[in-house]
């Protein structure tokens, strides 16, 4: 993997950004995205291809690819409303309580305060928070599953599904 | 050790594991993400009453087939394409205009005095785990133990942000990529060649017990399901529709 990813790096030619939209679209992502917006595409990008990849699937019956189309739209809409939902929670949660401010004493305001945070780089502590609110949202996301995005998912199955006429008894 | 020593232990190890690797974070955070999402899925396909067994014998193998194939394939292609960026990144083939001339006028002390720009593409010398070892000039690295005073002021505050930006949009294309259309196709071929396999096994056996209780030719032996000429193998075809 390493030498693959070397070689094609090898082939990349030099650049250099200088504006634009390529360097545009680098800043924002640096800017703005983290855990709960690469849910939240990656979802928006598999509602767009996805469901289609099911409903030619012709390895399947008609039902059955049917209700395999309607369960992946199920799946991918509830997984992403439920996935961004919690990591972003849990990343606020974790920056209103790491304040980086010079006092000392901070009491829960500084309960997620790495004491070797350095004050000078506010974007790496951005990163950290970020990340700190993942490992916080792993256990919300594993409850969620089974309490949210599990139900859901089956009741959005099931309407879809009985729209396109593939349930049980064509239903 | 107690409670707030832990916690401190906990959040200084996860500050520094991850304030300047956002990729690494993103990669196993999607990863758990997946092998979570896969085993609800697996409990709300199993309790779901409106599905008639067949199509539970496609869905649930599809499932396990899109966990297990989600979550390697998401590793795979999520981490070659985090590495290439950062590799783009630190060792300097991409960069904007701001940073090029920063690194044509940022002298490292430690490395001869010598300019960022001098030192892409060569190999140094580098202290890792108190040995020296010779490694590609990584930028990253580099601005890192530059004088807090030039952090700053200068090179890292613009550095940063743009490297991550870089692995963050090659992280995402990557778990895109794996997402939205190899995932897809893998999983559909596994999970339908799956559910022909139980379907033929399941055909098979039903044939076998009739003709184990049948009166009519007790010692005719047992029939290929996919032979065309009997009833049950003409309703099953291996490459199409399945009208069992």
């Amino acid at each position: 993997m390493i030498n693959i990813t070397d070689k094609i790096v090898g082939k990349i030619p030099k650049r250099e950004f200088n504006g634009g939209l390529g360097e545009g679209i680098i800043n924002w992502f640096g800017e703005h995205i983290s855990t709960p917006e690469n849910r939240v595409i990656i979802g928006a990008t598999a509602l767009l291809s996805q469901p289609f990849f099911d409903y030619y699937n012709k390895d399947v019956d008609e039902k059955t690819r049917k209700v395999s189309c309607a369960r992946t739209i199920g799946k991918i809409i509830a997984g992403t409303l439920t996935g961004y939902t919690i990591r972003a929670g849990f990343v606020k949660l974790v920056k209103n309580y790491s304040e980086l401010t010079e006092n000392e004493s901070g009491g829960l305001k500084k309960i997620f305060t790495p004491s070797i945070a350095n004050k000078d780089m506010p974007f790496a502590y951005k990163q950290y928070r970020n990340a700190m609110g993942m490992l916080f949202a792993i256990a919300g996301l594993t409850i969620a599953g089974f309490v949210i995005d599990a139900p859901m998912t089956n009741a959005i199955t099931n309407a879809i599904t009985k729209r396109m006429g593939g349930g049980k008894d064509g239903k | 050790m107690n409670e707030s020593s832990f916690m401190k232990t906990v959040v200084n190890k996860a500050y520094t594991n991850f304030s300047q690797n956002p990729g690494n974070f993103l990669l196993w955070s999607g990863s758990i993400g997946w092998v979570a999402s896969c085993i609800s899925q697996l409990v709300a396909i199993a309790n779901n009453d409106k599905l008639t067994g067949k199509q539970k014998k496609f869905l649930i193998p599809q499932e396990i087939t899109d966990g297990v194939v989600n979550t390697l394939l998401f590793a795979v292609f999520t981490r070659s394409f985090t590495k290439i960026g950062e590799k783009l990144v630190h060792n300097g083939k991409i960069a904007t205009k701001t940073l090029a001339d920063l690194y044509k006028t940022t002298k490292v002390p430690h490395l001869g005095n010598k300019t960022i720009d001098e030192l892409i593409g060569t190999e140094v010398e580098v202290d890792k785990n108190g040995k020296k070892v010779k490694q590609l000039f990584h930028i990253g690295d580099t601005v890192n133990k530059l004088d807090p005073t030039e952090a700053e002021n200068g090179i890292s505050k613009k550095y940063w942000p743009f490297a991550t930006g870089v692995v963050f949009t090659f992280s995402t294309l990557g778990s895109v990529i794996s997402c939205d259309a190899v995932t897809p196709f893998v999983r559909n071929k596994i999970a339908s060649h799956q559910q022909k396999k139980a379907l033929a096994k399941e055909q098979a056996l039903g044939q076998n017990e009739v003709k184990t209780v049948s009166p009519i030719a007790p010692t005719q032996p047992l029939q290929n399901p996919y032979q065309p000429k009997t009833p049950l193998a003409s309703a099953y075809r291996p490459n199409g529709s399945m009208k069992i």
